[in-house]
């Protein structure tokens, strides 16, 4: 364990990479600052501009507007639910996948992998896919949430490409003692892949907690909607009740109003959609560091030396 | 754990999942027509009044967002209570966030039309209105033509209200062969008073022009304008966020710099223009250079806002708010700003200039037909089960008693009648200026506009001068200065259709916009490249036949004595 | 010889009963809607459903392919593709490696959660930030050069600005992101070879090109692949907003074109016509590049 030297050139380069890193990081964090004071500004005075880190006129309004509705608590069980379980079976299903695809010699692996790689440039489209959901019934249930998103090519591709990298010697030699293909997968590809694994996680958690158009366009009961797609109806309607009444597309729509409802109502579509942006991401910023340790490579390698 | 259990664990956990994924779900109902009684439209009773067994139907408000309208309990709120007191029916309600069209092409494809469909239907050459009516001709709408006569109410919307071409060739286009789709819905009642006045025309912020010493009805002319808007670019103008304003700008997307070149523009209610004693295609008239190049000196003398055209709604929203646009067109975004701007900075209140002229020297206003050309439309679908009860439902809620209801709710717990004339009560109003969402939760946001047609509340129930509010009497005034023309013909374009080249036009011009190359023009960097731009535009026009087409439809015209250009 | 091909099979038997949940899910899921492709050759009627409508031949695919502006079109959708290819293309992985070099744990972690924050702001409100930095009216940057005596800029509106703004923005967002995988990636490589090229006397750069990056080839290699296939895209939702008159000579692209005049007419069949023309024209290169992959590291798809 000796000190290593730092020479100049090192340093040059440490303060380089530092301050690049900062600069960025600090670009790439702006913008939910932004979103987080614009969340608890009046909307109607947010319209005015000039808000850069904090709000001005502080309102809760936004947030609570968000919650009124009942069926929003629901829709996050909703959600929590189809991520946890898409996930969890994505991840181990996809891992399957991809270690039979890892596996050398076995016959027609090239056509295999093309059966599969074919289907990410060509799709039947929208409504061939509703019409096949309405066939096999899981139109407007639960499962239409969680089937059709528990394979992707491009997931199972960069877990092969991790599998091919474990050691051949390892699987092989417990193999020879007599190991079960289940038992290699399970005892020592898994365990060695936390890193993949980790990652593979979070992008299909993320995907399936973000989809608001699944939930919108095949399922019409709302007590079956994810929270993305509850969200996401929340800021059109208000998107589509603002342009209808200050466009009047029922000319009778402002006449209909009183005085008094013309007077400042603090949530605009705007508003809206930064405190959505704020609800639905920041769960998934809270579970990254609870991935995080997955990041840190399995133990194992050094046992083939002895 | 050893070996064997862990492999045994494995295999039972994948075929639990591929069962899964065989087995149904727990027989959640689709969208369908759920009968709770039998499907008997009435039995007459022995009072000789009719009973109805009740009946829920299924119903797609295809609106982006329309769902907005929609009462937080579908069932039970005042307003669904009484109708199905009334009619037995029951509707389950949902709608969209999506793309129209998309959905609307779903819902056909797939055979899973709901019960009743409320869509947009701005013509049948293109968007919604196309897919509806390849949708009716291909037998996925219901043909509504044996029921008019049992339902008055339903028959006078089909025929009130509705621009006699657009009836002619569009709602009941030939192709429909006399079969009756489609119900108009926010239709005016066939009054011209019934007609919304959109009070088009330039609006300027008050204090400017008083700063200036200009009165807003002086403005009247494209050179005024010029001479106006240099003015203000060099008096040193602020918004509220004391940044200097824009002469001139415009909302999202270019929303409407149309206004500021009304001195072009002409009493035109078809896509033909009468020009030098001969008919041509809107594209071809000389009148675009000196457009093109007006626009353009607003550009580059920077008197016209650069980002006009780019505006995302939030910037535009921005800028308007804070007064920052000096002068523009928009005027249904006015109404925004009593929330806002006119709080803070009354002074700031936008006035009408002109009215602008037009080519001819008259006012530039709104150009209607006695009645509308395009409007949401309902339509049932084809395999629904109980067509009496929807039409029975429609019916209803435009007959005199519901139309009250679906504006009002229920006389004595939310309005009273004074004079024929419903008023709030004014708890009830209170409660529903504070909290919107009550009102729409009292039923009395849905159907206003979706399922009335050919009435006019203005109109039928005139509000009292003493109740008008600022903003309505503010709008009145706007009206007054610049009624609505209307021409009660036909419009050319309709003709065109009947040329056998149409089609063909069609194809050729489906990638090419006018307006799209217009506005690329505007930010060419020299003016002859920009005149460049727009000749080649011009002669692609011609390419595809539109001299031809012209000759066709003056022909046509010329057979005919109602056609209007 | 057959039966040692079947003795094979047997011997991976287990390896293909993985397989079957895969297939099934396959054949169910992605191959049977297939058949929606067919839309793009037929004239389709709603009553006689996608299989039994008239036949249409190549009508759509001729009338975009004859449409003055769709080269223009497509040299635009390539041009940014490519661009976003070779600038964005390794912005992650050099992301990464910047991230491993933060020696503190702690602040590695909180640089890299940042990094991917802009993953989940949508283009709607990247591109009205975007705006309100270079807007001519007092927007920031225009801000400084009034404060300095200068004439503001109508940045968006500059056509040659336009593909930077792009290629910047888009990068901006994916950035971080896009690192995860080679984070990933780069916690496989086996410590001890860092530390024995240490002892040889290896520096920075020399451990940079002789252990890492080979290391990472094999993950470099197959993301490559899969960039390329969606490289008929251009990233749609940006450029939409991103567009405006001025630059739309540059600015068009396939899809934001289709949207003008294919899709927003309802015609179905015309927008799954130009679908298949990508889709074919993505598979072509695939397979080439898989090809020559193949050959040059011996990394492919199949």
């Amino acid at each position: 364990m000796g000190a290593k030297r730092l020479t100049s050139a090192d340093r040059i380069y440490m303060v380089l990479n530092y301050s690049v890193l900062f600069i960025f990081c600090a670009t790439a964090l702006y913008p939910f600052i932004y979103f987080l004071a614009l969340s608890f500004n009046d909307g109607y005075d947010a319209m005015k501009g000039g808000i850069y880190f904090f709000p001005r006129v502080f309102t809760l309004e936004n947030y609570a507007k968000a919650f009124t509705n009942p069926l929003i608590l629901n829709s996050f069980y909703v959600s929590i639910a189809r991520t946890v379980i898409v996930t969890v079976g994505s991840v181990l299903l996809t891992a399957l996948l991809a270690y039979a695809l890892s596996r050398k010699g076995l016959p027609g692996r090239k056509y295999i992998v093309f059966f599969f790689f074919f289907t990410t440039l060509f799709s039947g489209g929208l409504i061939p896919t509703f019409i096949l959901f309405r066939q096999i019934h899981i139109l407007n249930t639960f499962w239409v949430l969680v089937l059709p998103s528990l394979y992707s090519f491009f997931n199972a591709i960069i877990m092969k490409t991790f599998f091919d990298g474990i050691p051949e010697a390892l699987s092989e030699s417990a193999r020879i003692d007599g190991a079960s293909e289940l038992s290699v997968f399970a005892r020592i590809i898994l365990p060695l892949s936390m890193p993949v694994l980790a990652t593979i996680a979070l992008f299909v958690g993320v995907g399936v907690w973000n989809d608001w158009f699944t939930g919108q366009f095949f399922i019409q009961n709302e007590k079956l909607h994810p929270a993305a797609t509850f969200l996401n109806k929340m800021i059109s309607e208000a998107s589509f009740q603002s342009m209808t009444s200050s466009s009047g597309n029922s000319g009778s729509a402002i006449q209909n109003m009183t005085e008094s409802q013309l007077e400042l109502r603090g949530v605009t579509p705007e508003a809206l959609r930064m405190t959505f942006v704020i609800i639905i991401t920041t769960p998934i910023i809270c579970v990254y560091p609870f991935l995080q340790k997955y990041f840190v490579k399995g133990v194992l390698v050094g046992s083939l030396k002895e | 754990m050893s070996k064997n259990g862990l492999r045994s664990g494995f295999i039972i956990t994948l075929i639990a999942i591929l069962l899964t994924a065989c087995a149904g779900s727990g027989g959640t109902k689709e969208a369908s027509t759920v009968n709770s009684g039998s499907n008997e439209p009435g039995n007459v009773s022995e009072t000789g009044a009719e009973q109805f067994k009740p009946v829920t139907l299924t119903y797609l408000s295809a609106w982006n967002g329309g769902g907005g309208a929609f009462p937080q309990d579908q069932e039970n709120n005042p307003v669904a209570q009484k109708i199905r007191e009334k009619t037995g029916v029951t509707l389950k309600m949902e709608s969209i966030t999506t793309s129209e069209v998309e959905k609307l092409n779903t819902i056909f494809a797939s055979g899973t039309v709901p019960d009743i469909v409320n869509a947009p239907f701005w013509s049948t050459t293109g968007g919604e209105g196309q897919v509806i009516k390849k949708a009716a001709m291909e037998g996925q709408i219901l043909d509504l033509t044996p029921y008019l006569d049992k339902y008055p109410n339903v028959k006078r919307l089909v025929t009130t209200g509705i621009a006699k071409d657009f009836n002619e060739f569009d709602l009941n286009s030939p192709d429909f062969e006399g079969k009756t789709y489609l119900i108009p819905t926010e239709t005016p009642d066939g009054t011209p008073e019934s007609i919304h006045n959109w009070n088009y025309g330039l609006f300027a912020r008050g204090d400017i022009l008083k700063a200036l010493n200009v009165k807003a009805e002086e403005i009247d002319t494209q050179e005024e304008l010029y001479d106006l808007l240099v003015k203000i670019r060099d008096g040193g103008f602020k918004d509220i966020a004391g940044k200097p304003v824009i002469p001139a700008g415009t909302m999202w997307n270019g929303w409407d710099y149309g206004q500021f070149l009304a001195g072009w523009s002409d009493y035109n209610i078809s896509d033909y223009r009468e020009e030098d004693g001969k008919l041509i295609h809107w594209t071809q008239s000389k009148d675009h250079e000196e457009r093109l190049l007006y626009m353009r000196k607003l550009l580059n003398e920077g008197l016209f806002d650069l980002e006009a055209f780019s505006n995302t709604s939030t910037t535009a929203n921005e800028k308007l708010t804070t007064g920052k646009l000096a002068v523009f067109g928009a005027q249904p975004m006015l109404a925004e700003l009593s929330k806002t701007l006119y709080k803070t900075n009354p002074e700031m209140q936008y006035e009408l200039l002109g009215p602008m002229k037009n080519k001819r020297g008259e006012i530039r206003t709104q150009v209607e037909k006695p009645g509308r050309s395009g409007f949401p439309v309902l339509f049932l679908s084809a395999n629904i089960k109980d067509p009496d009860a929807a039409l029975r439902y429609i019916d209803y809620v435009n007959s005199e008693e519901g139309r009250l209801l679906a504006y009002y709710g229920i006389e004595g717990t939310h309005y009273t009648l004074e004079n024929g004339i419903p008023q709030w009560i004014p708890d009830v109003k209170k409660q529903f200026d504070e909290n919107p969402d009550l009102k729409r939760d009292a039923g009395l946001n849905f159907l206003p506009g979706r399922f009335i047609g050919a009435f006019s509340d203005s109109v039928t129930w005139p509000i009292p001068e003493d109740q008008k509010t600022q903003w309505q009497k503010l709008e009145e005034s706007f009206s007054a200065r610049m009624p609505i023309k209307i021409i009660d013909k036909v419009s050319a374009s309709y003709l065109a259709r009947e040329w056998p080249k149409y089609d063909e036009f069609i194809n050729k011009t489906s990638s090419l916009n006018f307006d799209d190359e217009f506005k690329k023009a505007l930010f060419a960097s020299s003016d002859q490249e920009a005149l460049n731009i727009l000749h080649k535009t011009q002669e692609k026009f011609r390419d595809a036949g539109v001299e031809e087409m012209a000759a066709f439809v003056a022909q046509k015209a010329a057979e005919r004595d109602d056609v209007g250009f | 010889m057959g039966s040692s091909k079947l003795r094979k099979i047997w011997y991976f038997r287990h390896i293909y009963l993985f397989l079957l949940p895969a297939i099934i899910w396959y054949l169910i899921f992605a191959y049977y809607p297939m058949y929606g492709i067919l839309i793009a050759f037929k004239d389709f009627k709603y009553n006689l459903g996608i299989l039994g409508s008239p036949w249409a031949g190549f009508k759509y695919f001729e009338q975009f392919l004859n449409d003055s502006s769709f080269y223009d079109v497509l040299r635009n959708t390539l041009s940014i593709s490519a661009l976003k290819l070779i600038f964005g293309f390794p912005a992650p992985l050099i992301l990464a490696l910047m991230l491993n070099a933060v020696m503190h744990g702690r602040l590695k972690r909180v640089f890299q959660t940042i990094s991917y924050l802009p993953h989940f702001v949508s283009w709607v409100v990247v591109v009205t930030l975007l705006q309100k930095i270079l807007s001519p009216n007092v927007g920031l940057i225009n801000d400084i050069r009034y404060q300095m005596g200068l004439e503001p800029i109508f940045f968006m509106g500059k056509p040659e600005l336009f593909y930077p703004l792009v290629v910047i923005s888009d990068i901006w967002k994916g950035v971080g992101w896009g690192s995860i995988i080679y984070l990933a990636a780069l916690t496989n490589i086996d410590p001890h070879l860092y530390e024995a090229a240490e002892i040889d006397g290896a520096g920075r750069w020399s451990k940079l090109f002789k252990i890492t990056l080979p290391s990472l080839t094999p993950t470099i290699a197959i993301l490559l692949i899969f960039s390329l296939s969606g490289i008929l895209n251009a990233g749609f939702d940006q450029i939409w907003l991103m567009q405006t008159p001025a630059t739309l000579s540059v600015s068009e692209i396939l899809d934001t074109y289709v949207l003008k005049t294919g899709l927003q007419q309802g015609q179905l069949a015309y927008s799954t016509a130009i679908g298949l023309f990508k889709s074919a024209i993505s598979l072509g290169l695939i397979v080439l590049v898989n090809y020559i992959s193949r050959k040059v590291s011996e990394v492919s798809l199949w």
